[in-house]
């Protein structure tokens, strides 16, 4: 046990006594996401997705047993006869939809991402991706927003989903981008994946004026200082911490990066450019 | 035998399109020196069946909305698709000769993208039947009375996955889906009966709440009649067809080879191959 990556963690047959003061709670399937005071929004994946449904008959939507931690029981219940409980099956989940595609329809396919970027890859690549189909697939718990461990932390679905030809890769910061991304990328025309926030969302982005535009990356507050680089929920901290050292005099940039394949290469490198430190997130 | 005759009322028996399907799988497999000739020789009878007897299709119009969706899980057996799809009209049999190239219609695996009329991308086995879930899904959404018909092979009963479709197939009550399974109990380092599968095979199928049937696949009255079942039962479930066959059937010095899932076949035992079959030529 002298190895230097397991020697990082203390031996789990060393005694551990409970804390005394204050607690620190680490959530299971919620991601606690926010800031003291912050205004949440319910849903917003779920609810845009009713709301498109409305006038898209081609939306159906899946899941592998996880409807409710993703949203998606929202859907489910406005649209009984467009939901289709697949069970705890990824593989039969994404082929299926793969299928649903082939015969006209949209199909958003929910899970946590870790299921479907590790189990279910082979089935996404083979039978979405490489077949160009405009199949969603949209996943919760991205990076480490649970106290699951590693089986349930996205830390690496990125990394793995990146190699997928013609696959879109959505990471958004709050409710305010789920439910503009929602909407864009039911309109696009390939597959596409993407993270997902569940149940109370941060509103973080309404106070800029902010609009998803697929494929952009953008500036959300400028700085002469730092340029802080970053995706999905980070941003939400990238704000705060710009907010924070404005206070001690330090003026920084913030460019939010929600498309993650195709990567805005240009915005980002334009941005970069302009001096100053530079933070990737 | 009234209930061997082809669905479209043409006079040519199934007998010579079996034949039919068979040569031009030898005529490809010659053309790339291709060792899968053993599945398309051993499938050849089933896929008469399909194509010229149980299957609603337009050749001319291979994407045409009320078709019966074939899908060929297992990529490798492309060749003997291609045979029958060629015998069927659906592609043009002067491209044999481009069979695996470069640029060709006919790639070694099978993939969508690249044929008229093959549904989708096969070759990752355990795929085929999920994506038939969702087809069959789809059609029963749009009302559509198409058949979905997947073929797999007894290997590919090893994937996990076939399984997940399996039990969602029945789930659904999927009566509009029809698997086929080329039983020949070959996979790539022996026996399928010496990994997963089961004996009968069947058995297991309907365990899971399937319609099963196990037939002798190359039987042409067997297959016909079994074909008839599946499309005929009441039953709100799904189907299956499993087809005992022969790997090579139909060429004996091949079929007597003892390693068959990819056969050896020299460069001049392609044309003596052509030549015992020409010799047998149905009416």
């Amino acid at each position: 046990m002298t190895d230097q990556y397991l020697s990082r963690r203390r031996s789990k047959y060393t005694a551990r006594t409970a804390p005394t003061g204050e607690r620190l709670a680490t959530s299971a399937m919620i991601a606690s996401l926010d800031s003291e005071g912050r205004e949440t929004i319910a849903a917003p994946f779920g609810h845009a997705l009713v709301d498109l449904a409305k006038t898209r008959e081609d939306i159906v939507g899946l899941t592998a047993d996880l409807s409710k931690y993703t949203d998606l029981h929202v859907f489910a219940k406005a649209y009984p006869d467009r939901f289709y409980q697949m069970g705890m099956a990824e593989a039969v989940m994404i082929s299926a939809a793969a299928g649903l595609a082939r015969e006209g329809f949209t199909p958003f396919a929910t899970t946590y991402a870790v299921f479907a970027s590790r189990r279910a890859y082979d089935f996404i690549i083979m039978a979405i991706a490489e077949e160009n189909l405009p199949v969603k697939i949209v996943c919760a718990l991205p990076g480490l927003t649970t106290g699951y461990g590693p089986s349930h932390q996205a830390t690496e679905d990125l990394a793995i989903m990146r190699g997928m030809p013609n696959l879109t890769i959505i990471d958004p910061c709050d409710a305010v981008e789920i439910d503009q991304a929602t909407r864009a990328i039911a309109d696009h025309p390939g597959p596409v994946y993407m993270r997902l926030l569940r149940g109370n969302v941060p509103n973080v982005l309404g106070e800029y004026g902010y609009q998803f535009r697929l494929g952009q990356a953008q500036m959300l507050r400028d700085g002469r200082d730092v340029l802080f680089v970053s995706s999905g929920f980070m941003t939400m901290r990238v704000l705060d911490a710009a907010k924070k050292l404005q206070g001690d005099g330090v003026d920084c940039g913030v460019l939010h990066v929600p498309t993650i394949k195709p990567l805005d290469v240009a915005t980002i490198v334009a941005e970069a450019g302009k001096g100053g430190r530079l933070v990737v997130v | 035998m009234a209930a061997l005759k082809t669905r479209d009322g043409s006079n040519v028996s199934l007998a010579r399109r079996a034949w039919a399907i068979r040569r031009n799988a030898l005529r490809m497999g010659e053309v790339q020196g291709q060792g899968y000739i053993g599945q398309a020789l051993g499938v050849a009878d089933v896929l008469a069946v399909a194509y010229f007897h149980a299957l609603n299709y337009r050749p001319g119009e291979p994407e045409w909305e009320g078709r019966d969706r074939f899908l060929l899980s297992i990529g490798h057996y492309a060749i003997a698709l291609y045979a029958a799809m060629i015998e069927a009209g659906i592609l043009p049999e002067d491209e044999i000769g481009t069979y695996g190239m470069d640029d060709s219609r006919m790639p070694m695996s099978g993939m969508a993208a690249y044929t008229p009329g093959m549904e989708i991308t096969g070759g990752s086995l355990g795929q085929g039947l999920g994506i038939a879930v969702g087809m069959a899904l789809g059609l029963k959404r749009k009302k559509n009375p198409a058949f979905v018909y997947n073929m797999l092979s007894d290997g590919e009963l090893g994937e996990g996955s076939t399984w997940e479709a399996v039990m969602s197939a029945v789930q659904w009550k999927l009566d509009n889906l029809i698997a086929i399974v080329d039983f020949n109990d070959q996979q790539a380092d022996g026996k399928t009966t010496a990994a997963l599968s089961q004996v009968p095979e069947a058995g297991r199928w309907a365990a899971f709440g399937w319609h099963a049937q196990e037939v002798d696949g190359n039987d042409m009255g067997a297959v016909v009649a079994a074909f008839d079942t599946a499309r005929a039962h009441e039953g709100a479930q799904p189907r299956v067809i499993i087809c005992q066959t022969k790997m090579c059937k139909g060429i004996p010095f091949l079929e007597d080879r003892e390693i068959t899932h990819f056969v050896r076949v020299e460069p001049e035992e392609w044309a003596r191959a052509l030549e015992i079959l020409d010799a047998e030529k149905p009416l």
